[in-house]
């Protein structure tokens, strides 16, 4: 039991339940105990909760989404299903343009192969339709992808004039990055960096350099 | 029916629906050869006369289905039934399998020479071996259970036409209540021991019988026929008592599949009708309650790294391709355009044999005095042939005018200049007047000679 009168697994529960239901949840919302009871409980379901730097609100009337530490839902180690070898039930994919726009993102902010896609390097979204146009993907259909389906599915999140990769890149499991990485050079990348004009690390909001660190707690 | 093991292909699908009433079956395999084996055990001479083939038995199906569309008068030849079975499968028949059976059926009398007389080779079918394969229709769908509908409805029948006696009303009577009884210790048997899988299709097996109503409704014409009947009160009294316990084990059967599906997170608890009738007509508070401790992610897109780079690897661009319409079919409509073509070219043809005509070999010709001569508007119609010809760069004729001006008012051409026509060695280059042909005008343009020198 904690100052809010509810148990506290009941707090893990509703955490749970938050995180589902917003994609990714402020990492200020729970307590030490309380996380600590929604990884366990998330953890009987093979899931877990996962550190990230995501735009979100820590209280309903707050300020404006601004990048701070957030809690994201992904998938216990071995436990990510994989609908696309188990032909048991279907599941909604991307089209092929809104696929190739996340593959752009990811290009352009995954860098470094040996290094984790996640949190990545800032991009700007005409980066990304340009790197697509090369390929006769019509820039309309990009920015719809940028402006609203990846930041939908949390791949991608919107920092200002920057794009980074949202939380839903914080999840993504273990054996998908693994295949990433693997085919690595075959994601959508810009003919050298020097045109990209932009410093490596763009500051957030609140002052902290956005890198891994961010996302640990 | 001999032994042999039992054939199943790879893909595990059942055999050609073995058993299938209108390609319907809610029992497997397995089961269904089990209920025959239980099904002719009182008849059966050892433990292995039922076969334990599937492929067997729908061999059966295809020959009775022969027989039965393909008859012609004097029966049916052993070749004609084999091309029969081969025709409705769309693959060849196995002759061995085929052979071996029909020896079997001729031999139990299924199928039936036409003449009985040796050396005949025309058969015909029994009609009550269709008549078994119908049974087997209802074992495979309903598992027997509609053995049990079927008595009930005919003790009524008999019932309702008074075509019974009191004994046979007993009978009546005392089969219905025997087969309840048993339908009711089975449930009770799988209620208490059977995997939940096998209860489930069990208890499908019982759904959509209205035998409380059908038991109800044959006691209530036993007691309307006949009146003060205390033996007869009891027997059915007794088939009453017999299909209560009977219900009483099928909600036995229905709770331990809902509880125990319904814990497990099993969705084959109910058939997809089931969902959808639910849907369609639960109570909104029943349904809220449906997933209530289920935990679900919103359903985002999947993404994998394999279909990532399909995407990459297969992108191509959509290109619209403009194609022009076909062309019309050649109409007789005339070409109005290829008719403006054939009079230009006759109409310059013309204008070149005229300039060739004055020339007269020669390599150039004095005009003035031709066209004095030729009057008006002939000396127009020619000065201007002469300019046409001149105007036209593919054409080797130049035609000179001078600046000098003979003024006669006597003549019927007032005002002339002197004219000479030229023969140029070869023609000044292509003629604007050729590329606009294409578009149908004519371009051409009389130029005079301070414009062409």
């Amino acid at each position: 039991m904690n100052s809010s009168g509810m148990p506290t697994q009941r707090q893990a529960a509703v955490l749970l339940a938050r995180i589902r239901a917003e994609g990714a949840t402020a990492r200020e919302v729970a307590s030490t105990a309380v996380l600590a009871a929604a990884e366990q409980a998330a953890a009987h379901a093979g899931r877990q909760v996962v550190g990230c730097v995501a735009p979100v609100k820590a209280v309903p009337a707050g300020p404006s989404r601004a990048f701070r530490p957030a809690l994201v839902l992904g998938w216990a180690d071995g436990m990510a299903p994989s609908p696309e070898d188990d032909l048991g039930y279907q599941v909604r994919r991307f089209s092929t343009t809104q696929a190739l726009a996340w593959a752009a993102c990811l290009g352009l902010a995954w860098i470094d192969r040996s290094a984790s896609p996640y949190p990545g390097e800032p991009f700007r979204g005409e980066d990304v339709v340009d790197l697509l146009a090369d390929v006769g993907v019509p820039s309309t259909w990009v920015k719809a992808a940028l402006n609203h389906d990846l930041p939908l599915a949390g791949l991608v999140a919107s920092e200002g004039e920057w794009l980074r990769l949202g939380p839903a890149a914080a999840a993504l499991p273990d054996v998908t990055v693994e295949a990433l990485r693997r085919f690595h050079d075959r994601l959508p990348h810009p003919v050298g960096l020097a045109g990209r004009g932009h410093p490596t690390g763009v500051p957030h909001s609140n002052g902290t350099r956005a890198s891994e660190e961010d996302a640990e707690w | 029916m001999a032994d042999a093991p039992l054939n199943a292909d790879s893909a595990g699908t059942r055999l050609g629906q073995v058993g299938a009433l209108n390609g319907r079956r809610n029992v497997s395999d397995e089961q269904l050869l089990s209920n025959l084996r239980a099904f002719i055990a009182p008849v059966a001479t050892n433990a292995g006369a039922v076969t334990s083939d599937a492929e067997v038995l729908r061999l059966a199906r295809d020959v009775s289905a022969v027989f039965a569309d393909d008859s012609q008068p004097g029966g049916l030849t052993k070749a004609e039934v084999y091309a029969g079975v081969t025709a409705r499968r769309g693959i060849q028949c196995d002759q061995g399998l085929f052979e071996a059976r029909f020896t079997l059926f001729e031999a139990l009398n299924l199928v039936q020479p036409y003449l009985a007389k040796k050396h005949q080779d025309r058969y015909v079918l029994n009609p009550a071996g269709l008549a078994g394969l119908l049974v087997v229709d209802r074992l495979g769908v309903h598992g027997g259970v509609d053995e049990l509908m079927l008595l009930l409805d005919r003790a009524r029948w008999v019932l309702e036409r008074g075509t019974v006696d009191r004994a046979g009303v007993i009978e009546h009577l005392q089969s219905c209540r025997r087969l309840l009884s048993v339908y009711a210790a089975n449930l009770e048997r799988l209620v208490e021991t059977a995997p939940l899988h096998e209860l489930m299709a069990e208890q499908r097996q019982h759904e959509h019988h209205d035998i409380e109503g059908q038991v109800h409704a044959l006691n209530r014409l036993v007691t309307d026929r006949f009146l003060a009947d205390p033996e007869l009160d009891d027997k059915a009294m007794g088939l009453i008592e017999a299909e209560q316990r009977y219900r009483r084990h099928l909600m036995a059967a229905v709770e331990r599949v809902l509880d125990e599906g319904g814990n497990s997170l099993d969705f084959n608890v109910l058939s997809p009708e089931e969902y959808l009738t639910a849907a369609i007509n639960a109570p909104l508070d029943a349904l809220s309650e449906v997933g209530r401790h289920v935990v679900v992610d919103p359903p985002m897109p999947w993404t994998d790294a394999g279909a990532l780079f399909e995407a990459i690897e297969s992108y191509a661009p959509r290109r619209r391709i403009r194609q022009r319409p076909p062309e019309p079919p050649d109409a007789d409509e005339p070409d109005p355009i290829a008719l403006l073509r054939r009079q230009h070219d006759a109409e310059l043809k013309r204008r070149r044999l005229a300039a060739e005509n004055s020339l007269q070999g020669a390599d150039e010709v004095e005009l003035t005095s031709q066209l004095s001569l030729a009057g008006w508007p002939g000396a127009a119609r020619i000065l201007a042939d002469l300019l046409v010809l001149h105007s036209s760069r593919e054409q080797p004729f130049a035609l000179d005018v001078g600046e000098m001006l003979l003024i006669d008012p006597e003549a019927s051409v007032t005002y002339l200049h002197p004219v000479r026509l030229r023969r140029l060695d070869q023609p000044r280059g292509p003629d604007s007047a050729e590329a606009a042909r294409t578009v149908g005008t004519n371009t051409e343009h009389p130029a005079y000679e301070d414009e062409r020198r």
